[in-house]
């Protein structure tokens, strides 16, 4: 059989291009990204081999691999040309989505973001259900901050106790918040990781209105992947106000010593990393700080940590994408945390929490308690 | 302005296309004839060629031209050789302007020819409106002085110091560590040839030691340097050996000296050997150093750290030569060049954590790698990992810290065909397998590519990838006891796991750490961090500053070819400015009108070249042309016009900004 001869997709190229792609022709197809990609650890997939048929204009981006980049970071935190891979990616899976070739999955993730304004289907006016019983109120001005509860908290069962947990914690230490409450949407970051950037948009409007309406100027994020949408996406549609994540406000409170907490015994606690706290934010040392105050924790370090921490598999919209078993970068982790003896492992994201959870109860083999640093300080509060 | 009183000619180059393709030249020469006091007004294709400065020398003394403005490329490029011929037709020099219309005209505006032939006439009236303001300024000679600086022994400063000794030059070579030899020194062979490092560097070492021209100061660093008319003064830390050269180089001292012993509190490791061994406090850095003069470092020796304590050396040495009461001593050299050789250092393999350089033992960088396959290195040049037994399988990882924009963006050059030499000796002597993870194989030297055949046919392994990590921890029986590598071997489009018993880094070369010495020359550097020479293709060896010139590895990374060969030509542009015997000083530098000055030393504060001083006595500013750079700080903040550089005054650039812009252009 004769080779094809080579004819670039221009379109393709174009859209990439104008997505701010362009950092792609950098590459120069050392795989250090094939390497590095969590999904080298699991299967076979060749970031670099995507990247080179994408610089050709022959493909490369639109076979079932793109929608298995969980927008780590990894690959781009090494990458020696500075190739923006999370943006290839995005700005390809965007080309993808706008022809309706994304998965089905997403398709439903999807309408549940356009229609119930949250990609888990949850109804609207359900979304402050997770407060039942607890006394919070609407932000009005003059409020600390404003609790940014996001869609996962909101409507998650397992997830919903980490909101209410940070409830009991802001309460103790004395801090006055409040949230949107029904009128919270979606922070738009499925939608943006998926390829719907009208969708993202339209999403972070409504909530940048909403900020603007009641006067926010100080928002508290549950989720590492609102902090981020918040803090980089939302200002670049004109949106201004100062953002953080909860684990960096509980590390202030405990500066002041305005939070006490009750000793845990002698524990071996392990932290995760998220990637949209730490790789993408640079948040590394609080949540280990908050973690390290609880009397008795002893943190013992995972290998990898830090910037080089393995993705628990959920971001990107993977979250809604079924991973069979053997596939489970969370799995890895399960056993990383059991190699240095922890006993609890803590992380600070509804994703990892969700799919680290999962992997304890089917892979752990010693019992290892899965718990949100929110949950872990909420329940030694003296 | 109304015309008459002066004559100027206007030469608009074609550049061969590179103007012309772009700027419709005939146009701009028709412009250029209707500017006022305009009496030829010409185009050529290439001004720069014989016939071009021909025609402007023919035209200057046809039309009695006391004003040029050649429209062409950069000054950078041909001002100096325009405003030559000038002075050979018999116009002041400095009545020559050059407008850029190449790089700031033709270059930047390729797709809008229209407008860049708009531009091009402006900045042709631009600098027709300078010439009309300009007055014919003398140059001012000094003599240079006969003596050349040349900073660094390595290879390139022994090579650069040789030949101009051999001129009859009279040389100071200047070194930091206390012998010389530099990073070849430390090498077992030298690709491609293989030859012995030491056995075509010693005689080298040993010719540019006993060299008649050749004054040697080791153990010695330049503190400071002032610039003069044809002539620095370099402030020389002469640093204590506490040793005087009446030692015979028994190496009592060394034996006896308890530093670094099994029980001692006190350990130093070898900054020759790279941290591979440790030494004694009164030590030679290696059997072949030269001087073969011992040297003590005090900050580890117990005579200094421990209240007089110790002093066995003195005790034992038959020569009587300790001398603990010597004290760092200054010394002045004054030169009329300067050579700065001052080399390279590995870049820290550290900062790249996941390579596991200073957490797992055996991991070393290149230059480590050389002193352990060295017969004069900590193993007797057996190559052993740290539990002392030969190695089974290496891993040399290339490019570690080069070609990365999170470290070092630069190729280093040097490091495909040195992991290549790597893998040959390792093989050759211990068998062992090795993988070589490259991701271009760079073999573009003479006799490179022949060598890489070579290493190839020595069933080297080849793995096109950038390895992601090294790890100990195992996940499979062959991993176990092992350093794993993990690449995407690009070419096969495979995820590999290498479980090897030593990794070698070839690790990137970053400039020697010359801060300060590089300060107080007034030498920039180029964004990578190295010297910055003067033009990087056809001027490589000169720096900005007259006098001062750059060889070997302070310039860039290169090899030891490419070093002698730069080292050579600097020796030569450094011979040939001394053998000039005198310099013309640029007048194009700053002025003080003394009757405008009013002595307020705002000049002298922000001067960065110290060039400007007020006389107290005097009250007013003086420049000294030779630091003045001309670059106009001290105009900006003058508060009465009293200083001006020449050429640049402020009627002088108001006229180029009339011209160049005659409406205003914004309210």
């Amino acid at each position: 059989m004769t080779a094809a001869a080579v004819r670039p997709f221009d379109e393709m190229m174009d859209e990439l291009a104008k997505a701010g792609a362009s950092s792609l022709y950098l590459c120069y197809q050392c795989g250090l990204c094939t390497s590095t990609c969590p999904w080298s650890e699991v299967r076979d997939v060749s970031v670099r081999k995507m990247l080179r048929q994408a610089q050709l204009g022959i493909g490369g981006l639109e076979g079932d691999d793109l929608w298995l980049c969980t927008t780590c970071r990894a690959c781009a935190a090494r990458c020696p040309r500075g190739v923006d891979i999370p943006t290839v990616i995005r700005a390809a899976r965007s080309f993808v989505a706008a022809a309706g070739a994304e998965p089905d999955r997403l398709k439903t993730v999807r309408g549940h973001l356009a229609s119930a304004q949250n990609p888990w289907g949850g109804k609207p006016e359900e979304r402050s259900r997770w407060a039942e019983g607890l006394n919070v109120r609407p932000f009005e001005k003059g409020m600390d901050v404003l609790l940014f509860v996001g869609c996962t908290a909101a409507y998650d069962p397992r997830i919903r106790t980490v909101a209410r947990a940070l409830v009991r914690i802001l309460d103790a230490a004395g801090v006055t918040f409040g949230t949107l409450g029904n009128d919270e949407v979606c922070d738009g970051d499925p939608a943006l990781r998926i390829g719907d950037g009208d969708l993202f948009r339209s999403l972070a409007e409504r909530n940048a209105a909403t900020f603007e309406e009641r006067g926010v100027e100080h928002i508290v994020a549950i989720s590492p992947h609102s902090f981020e949408a918040l803090k980089h996406e939302y200002p670049k549609l004109g949106a201004s106000f100062e953002v953080e994540h909860y684990t960096q406000l509980l590390a202030r409170l405990l500066d002041q010593d305005r939070l006490k907490l009750r000793s845990d015994g002698n524990v071996p606690v392990t932290y995760h990393d998220p990637c949209y706290l730490g790789r993408y934010n640079g948040v590394y040392e609080e949540p280990r700080k908050v973690l390290e105050s609880i009397p008795g924790v002893r943190l013992e370090e995972m290998e990898p940590n830090r910037a080089d921490s393995l993705c628990c598999g959920g971001g990107g919209g993977r979250i809604f994408l079924e991973t069979p078993p053997e596939e489970r970068f969370s799995n890895l982790r399960i056993a990383q945390a059991e190699r240095v003896g922890a006993q609890v492992l803590a992380s600070a994201c509804p994703y990892c929490v969700l799919n680290l959870e999962d992997s304890s109860k089917t892979t752990a083999k010693s019992p290892l308690a899965v718990r949100d640093v929110a949950e872990y300080v909420a329940e030694r509060l003296a | 302005m109304t015309g008459g009183t002066r004559k100027i000619g206007v030469f608009i180059c074609h550049c061969g296309g590179n103007i012309s393709d772009v700027v419709d030249v005939n146009a701009v020469r028709e412009f250029a004839a209707q500017q006022d006091e305009v009496v030829a007004s010409t185009d050529f294709r290439f001004m720069c060629s014989n016939q071009g400065q021909a025609r402007l020398q023919e035209t200057i003394k046809e039309k009695g031209l006391d004003g040029v403005v050649v429209a062409c490329c950069t000054p950078k490029m041909y001002e100096d050789m325009f405003r030559g011929s000038a002075k050979e037709a018999g116009m002041n020099p400095y009545l020559l302007e050059i407008a850029n219309v190449r790089e700031q005209c033709a270059y930047a505006h390729r797709h809008e020819p229209e407008q860049a032939t708009e531009k091009a006439k402006a900045l042709v009236a631009a600098q027709v409106a300078k010439v009309r303001n300009l007055r014919p300024l003398d140059v001012k000679t000094a003599p240079i002085h006969d003596g050349v600086a040349v900073i660094g022994a390595g290879i390139a400063g022994i090579h650069a110091a040789l030949l101009l000794g051999n001129a009859g030059h009279k040389v100071t070579l200047i070194e930091k560590s206390p012998t010389i030899g530099g990073n070849m020194a430390r090498f077992d062979k030298t690709f491609p040839t293989l030859d012995c490092a030491m056995c075509t560097l010693s005689p080298k070492m040993n010719d540019v030691f006993n060299h008649p021209n050749v004054d040697l100061m080791t153990y010695a660093e330049v503190k400071d340097a002032v610039r003069a008319p044809g002539r620095f003064t370099l402030t020389v830390v002469q640093k204590p050996r506490y040793v005087t050269d009446a030692c015979i180089g028994c190496n009592r001292c060394t034996e006896a000296c308890p530093v670094s012993g099994p029980k001692s509190p006190i350990k130093v490791e070898s900054e020759w050997n790279l941290g591979l061994s440790p030494r004694k406090a009164i030590y030679l850095p290696f059997s072949q150093a030269l001087p073969q003069q011992w040297t003590l470092d005090a900050d580890h020796c117990y005579y200094f750290q421990r209240n007089h304590t110790c002093g066995i050396c003195a005790k034992v040495c038959p020569a009587d030569a300790i001398d603990f009461t010597q004290r760092p001593e200054e010394v002045q050299v004054e030169v009329g060049a300067v050579v700065v050789a001052t080399g390279y250092r590995p870049f820290d393999a550290s900062q790249i954590p996941q390579y596991g350089f200073g957490k797992y033992a055996d991991v070393y960088h290149g230059l480590q790698v050389e002193r352990l396959l060295s017969s004069t290195g900590p193993t007797n040049g057996k190559l052993l990992k740290k539990d002392g037994t030969p190695p089974q399988s290496v891993g040399i990882i290339h490019c570690v810290g080069s070609r990365d924009e999170k470290y070092r963006s630069y190729c280093s050059r040097v490091c495909c065909m040195a992991s290549l030499k790597y893998a040959h000796l390792i093989r050759e002597r211990t068998g062992a397998r090795v993988y070589n993870f490259y991701m271009d194989m760079r073999a573009n030297g003479k006799g490179y590519e022949e060598f890489y055949q070579r290493v190839a046919s020595e069933q080297v392994g080849f793995v096109r990838g950038k390895p992601t990590r090294v790890t100990d921890q195992a996940t499979a029986p062959e991993e176990e006891g092992k350093l794993t590598i993990v690449v995407e071997d690009t070419l096969a489009g495979v995820v590999l796991r290498v479980p090897v018993d030593m990794v070698v880094l070839s690790t990137a070369m970053d400039p020697e750490d010359v801060d300060g010495l590089l300060a107080s020359l007034k030498l920039d550097k180029s964004p990578d961090g190295f010297v910055k020479e003067y033009h990087l293709k056809i001027n490589p060896t000169e720096t900005a500053v007259k006098g001062i010139f750059v060889a070997g590895c302070a310039q860039s990374p290169k090899d030891i070819t490419d070093t002698i060969a730069q080292a050579g030509a600097a020796a030569m542009s450094a011979s040939m400015f001394l053998g000039s015997g005198s310099m013309t000083l640029n007048p194009l530098v700053a002025e003080v009108n003394p009757d405008l000055c009013r002595a307020c030393t705002r000049c002298s504060e922000v001067c960065e070249f110290d060039a400007v001083r007020v006389d107290p006595e005097a009250l007013v500013a003086i420049v000294d042309e030779t630091s003045c750079e001309g670059c106009g700080k001290c105009t900006v903040v003058c508060p009465t016009g009293a200083i001006t550089v020449r050429q640049f005054t402020k009627t002088q650039i108001a006229a180029s900004i009339d011209a160049l812009a005659p409406k205003a252009v914004a309210p």
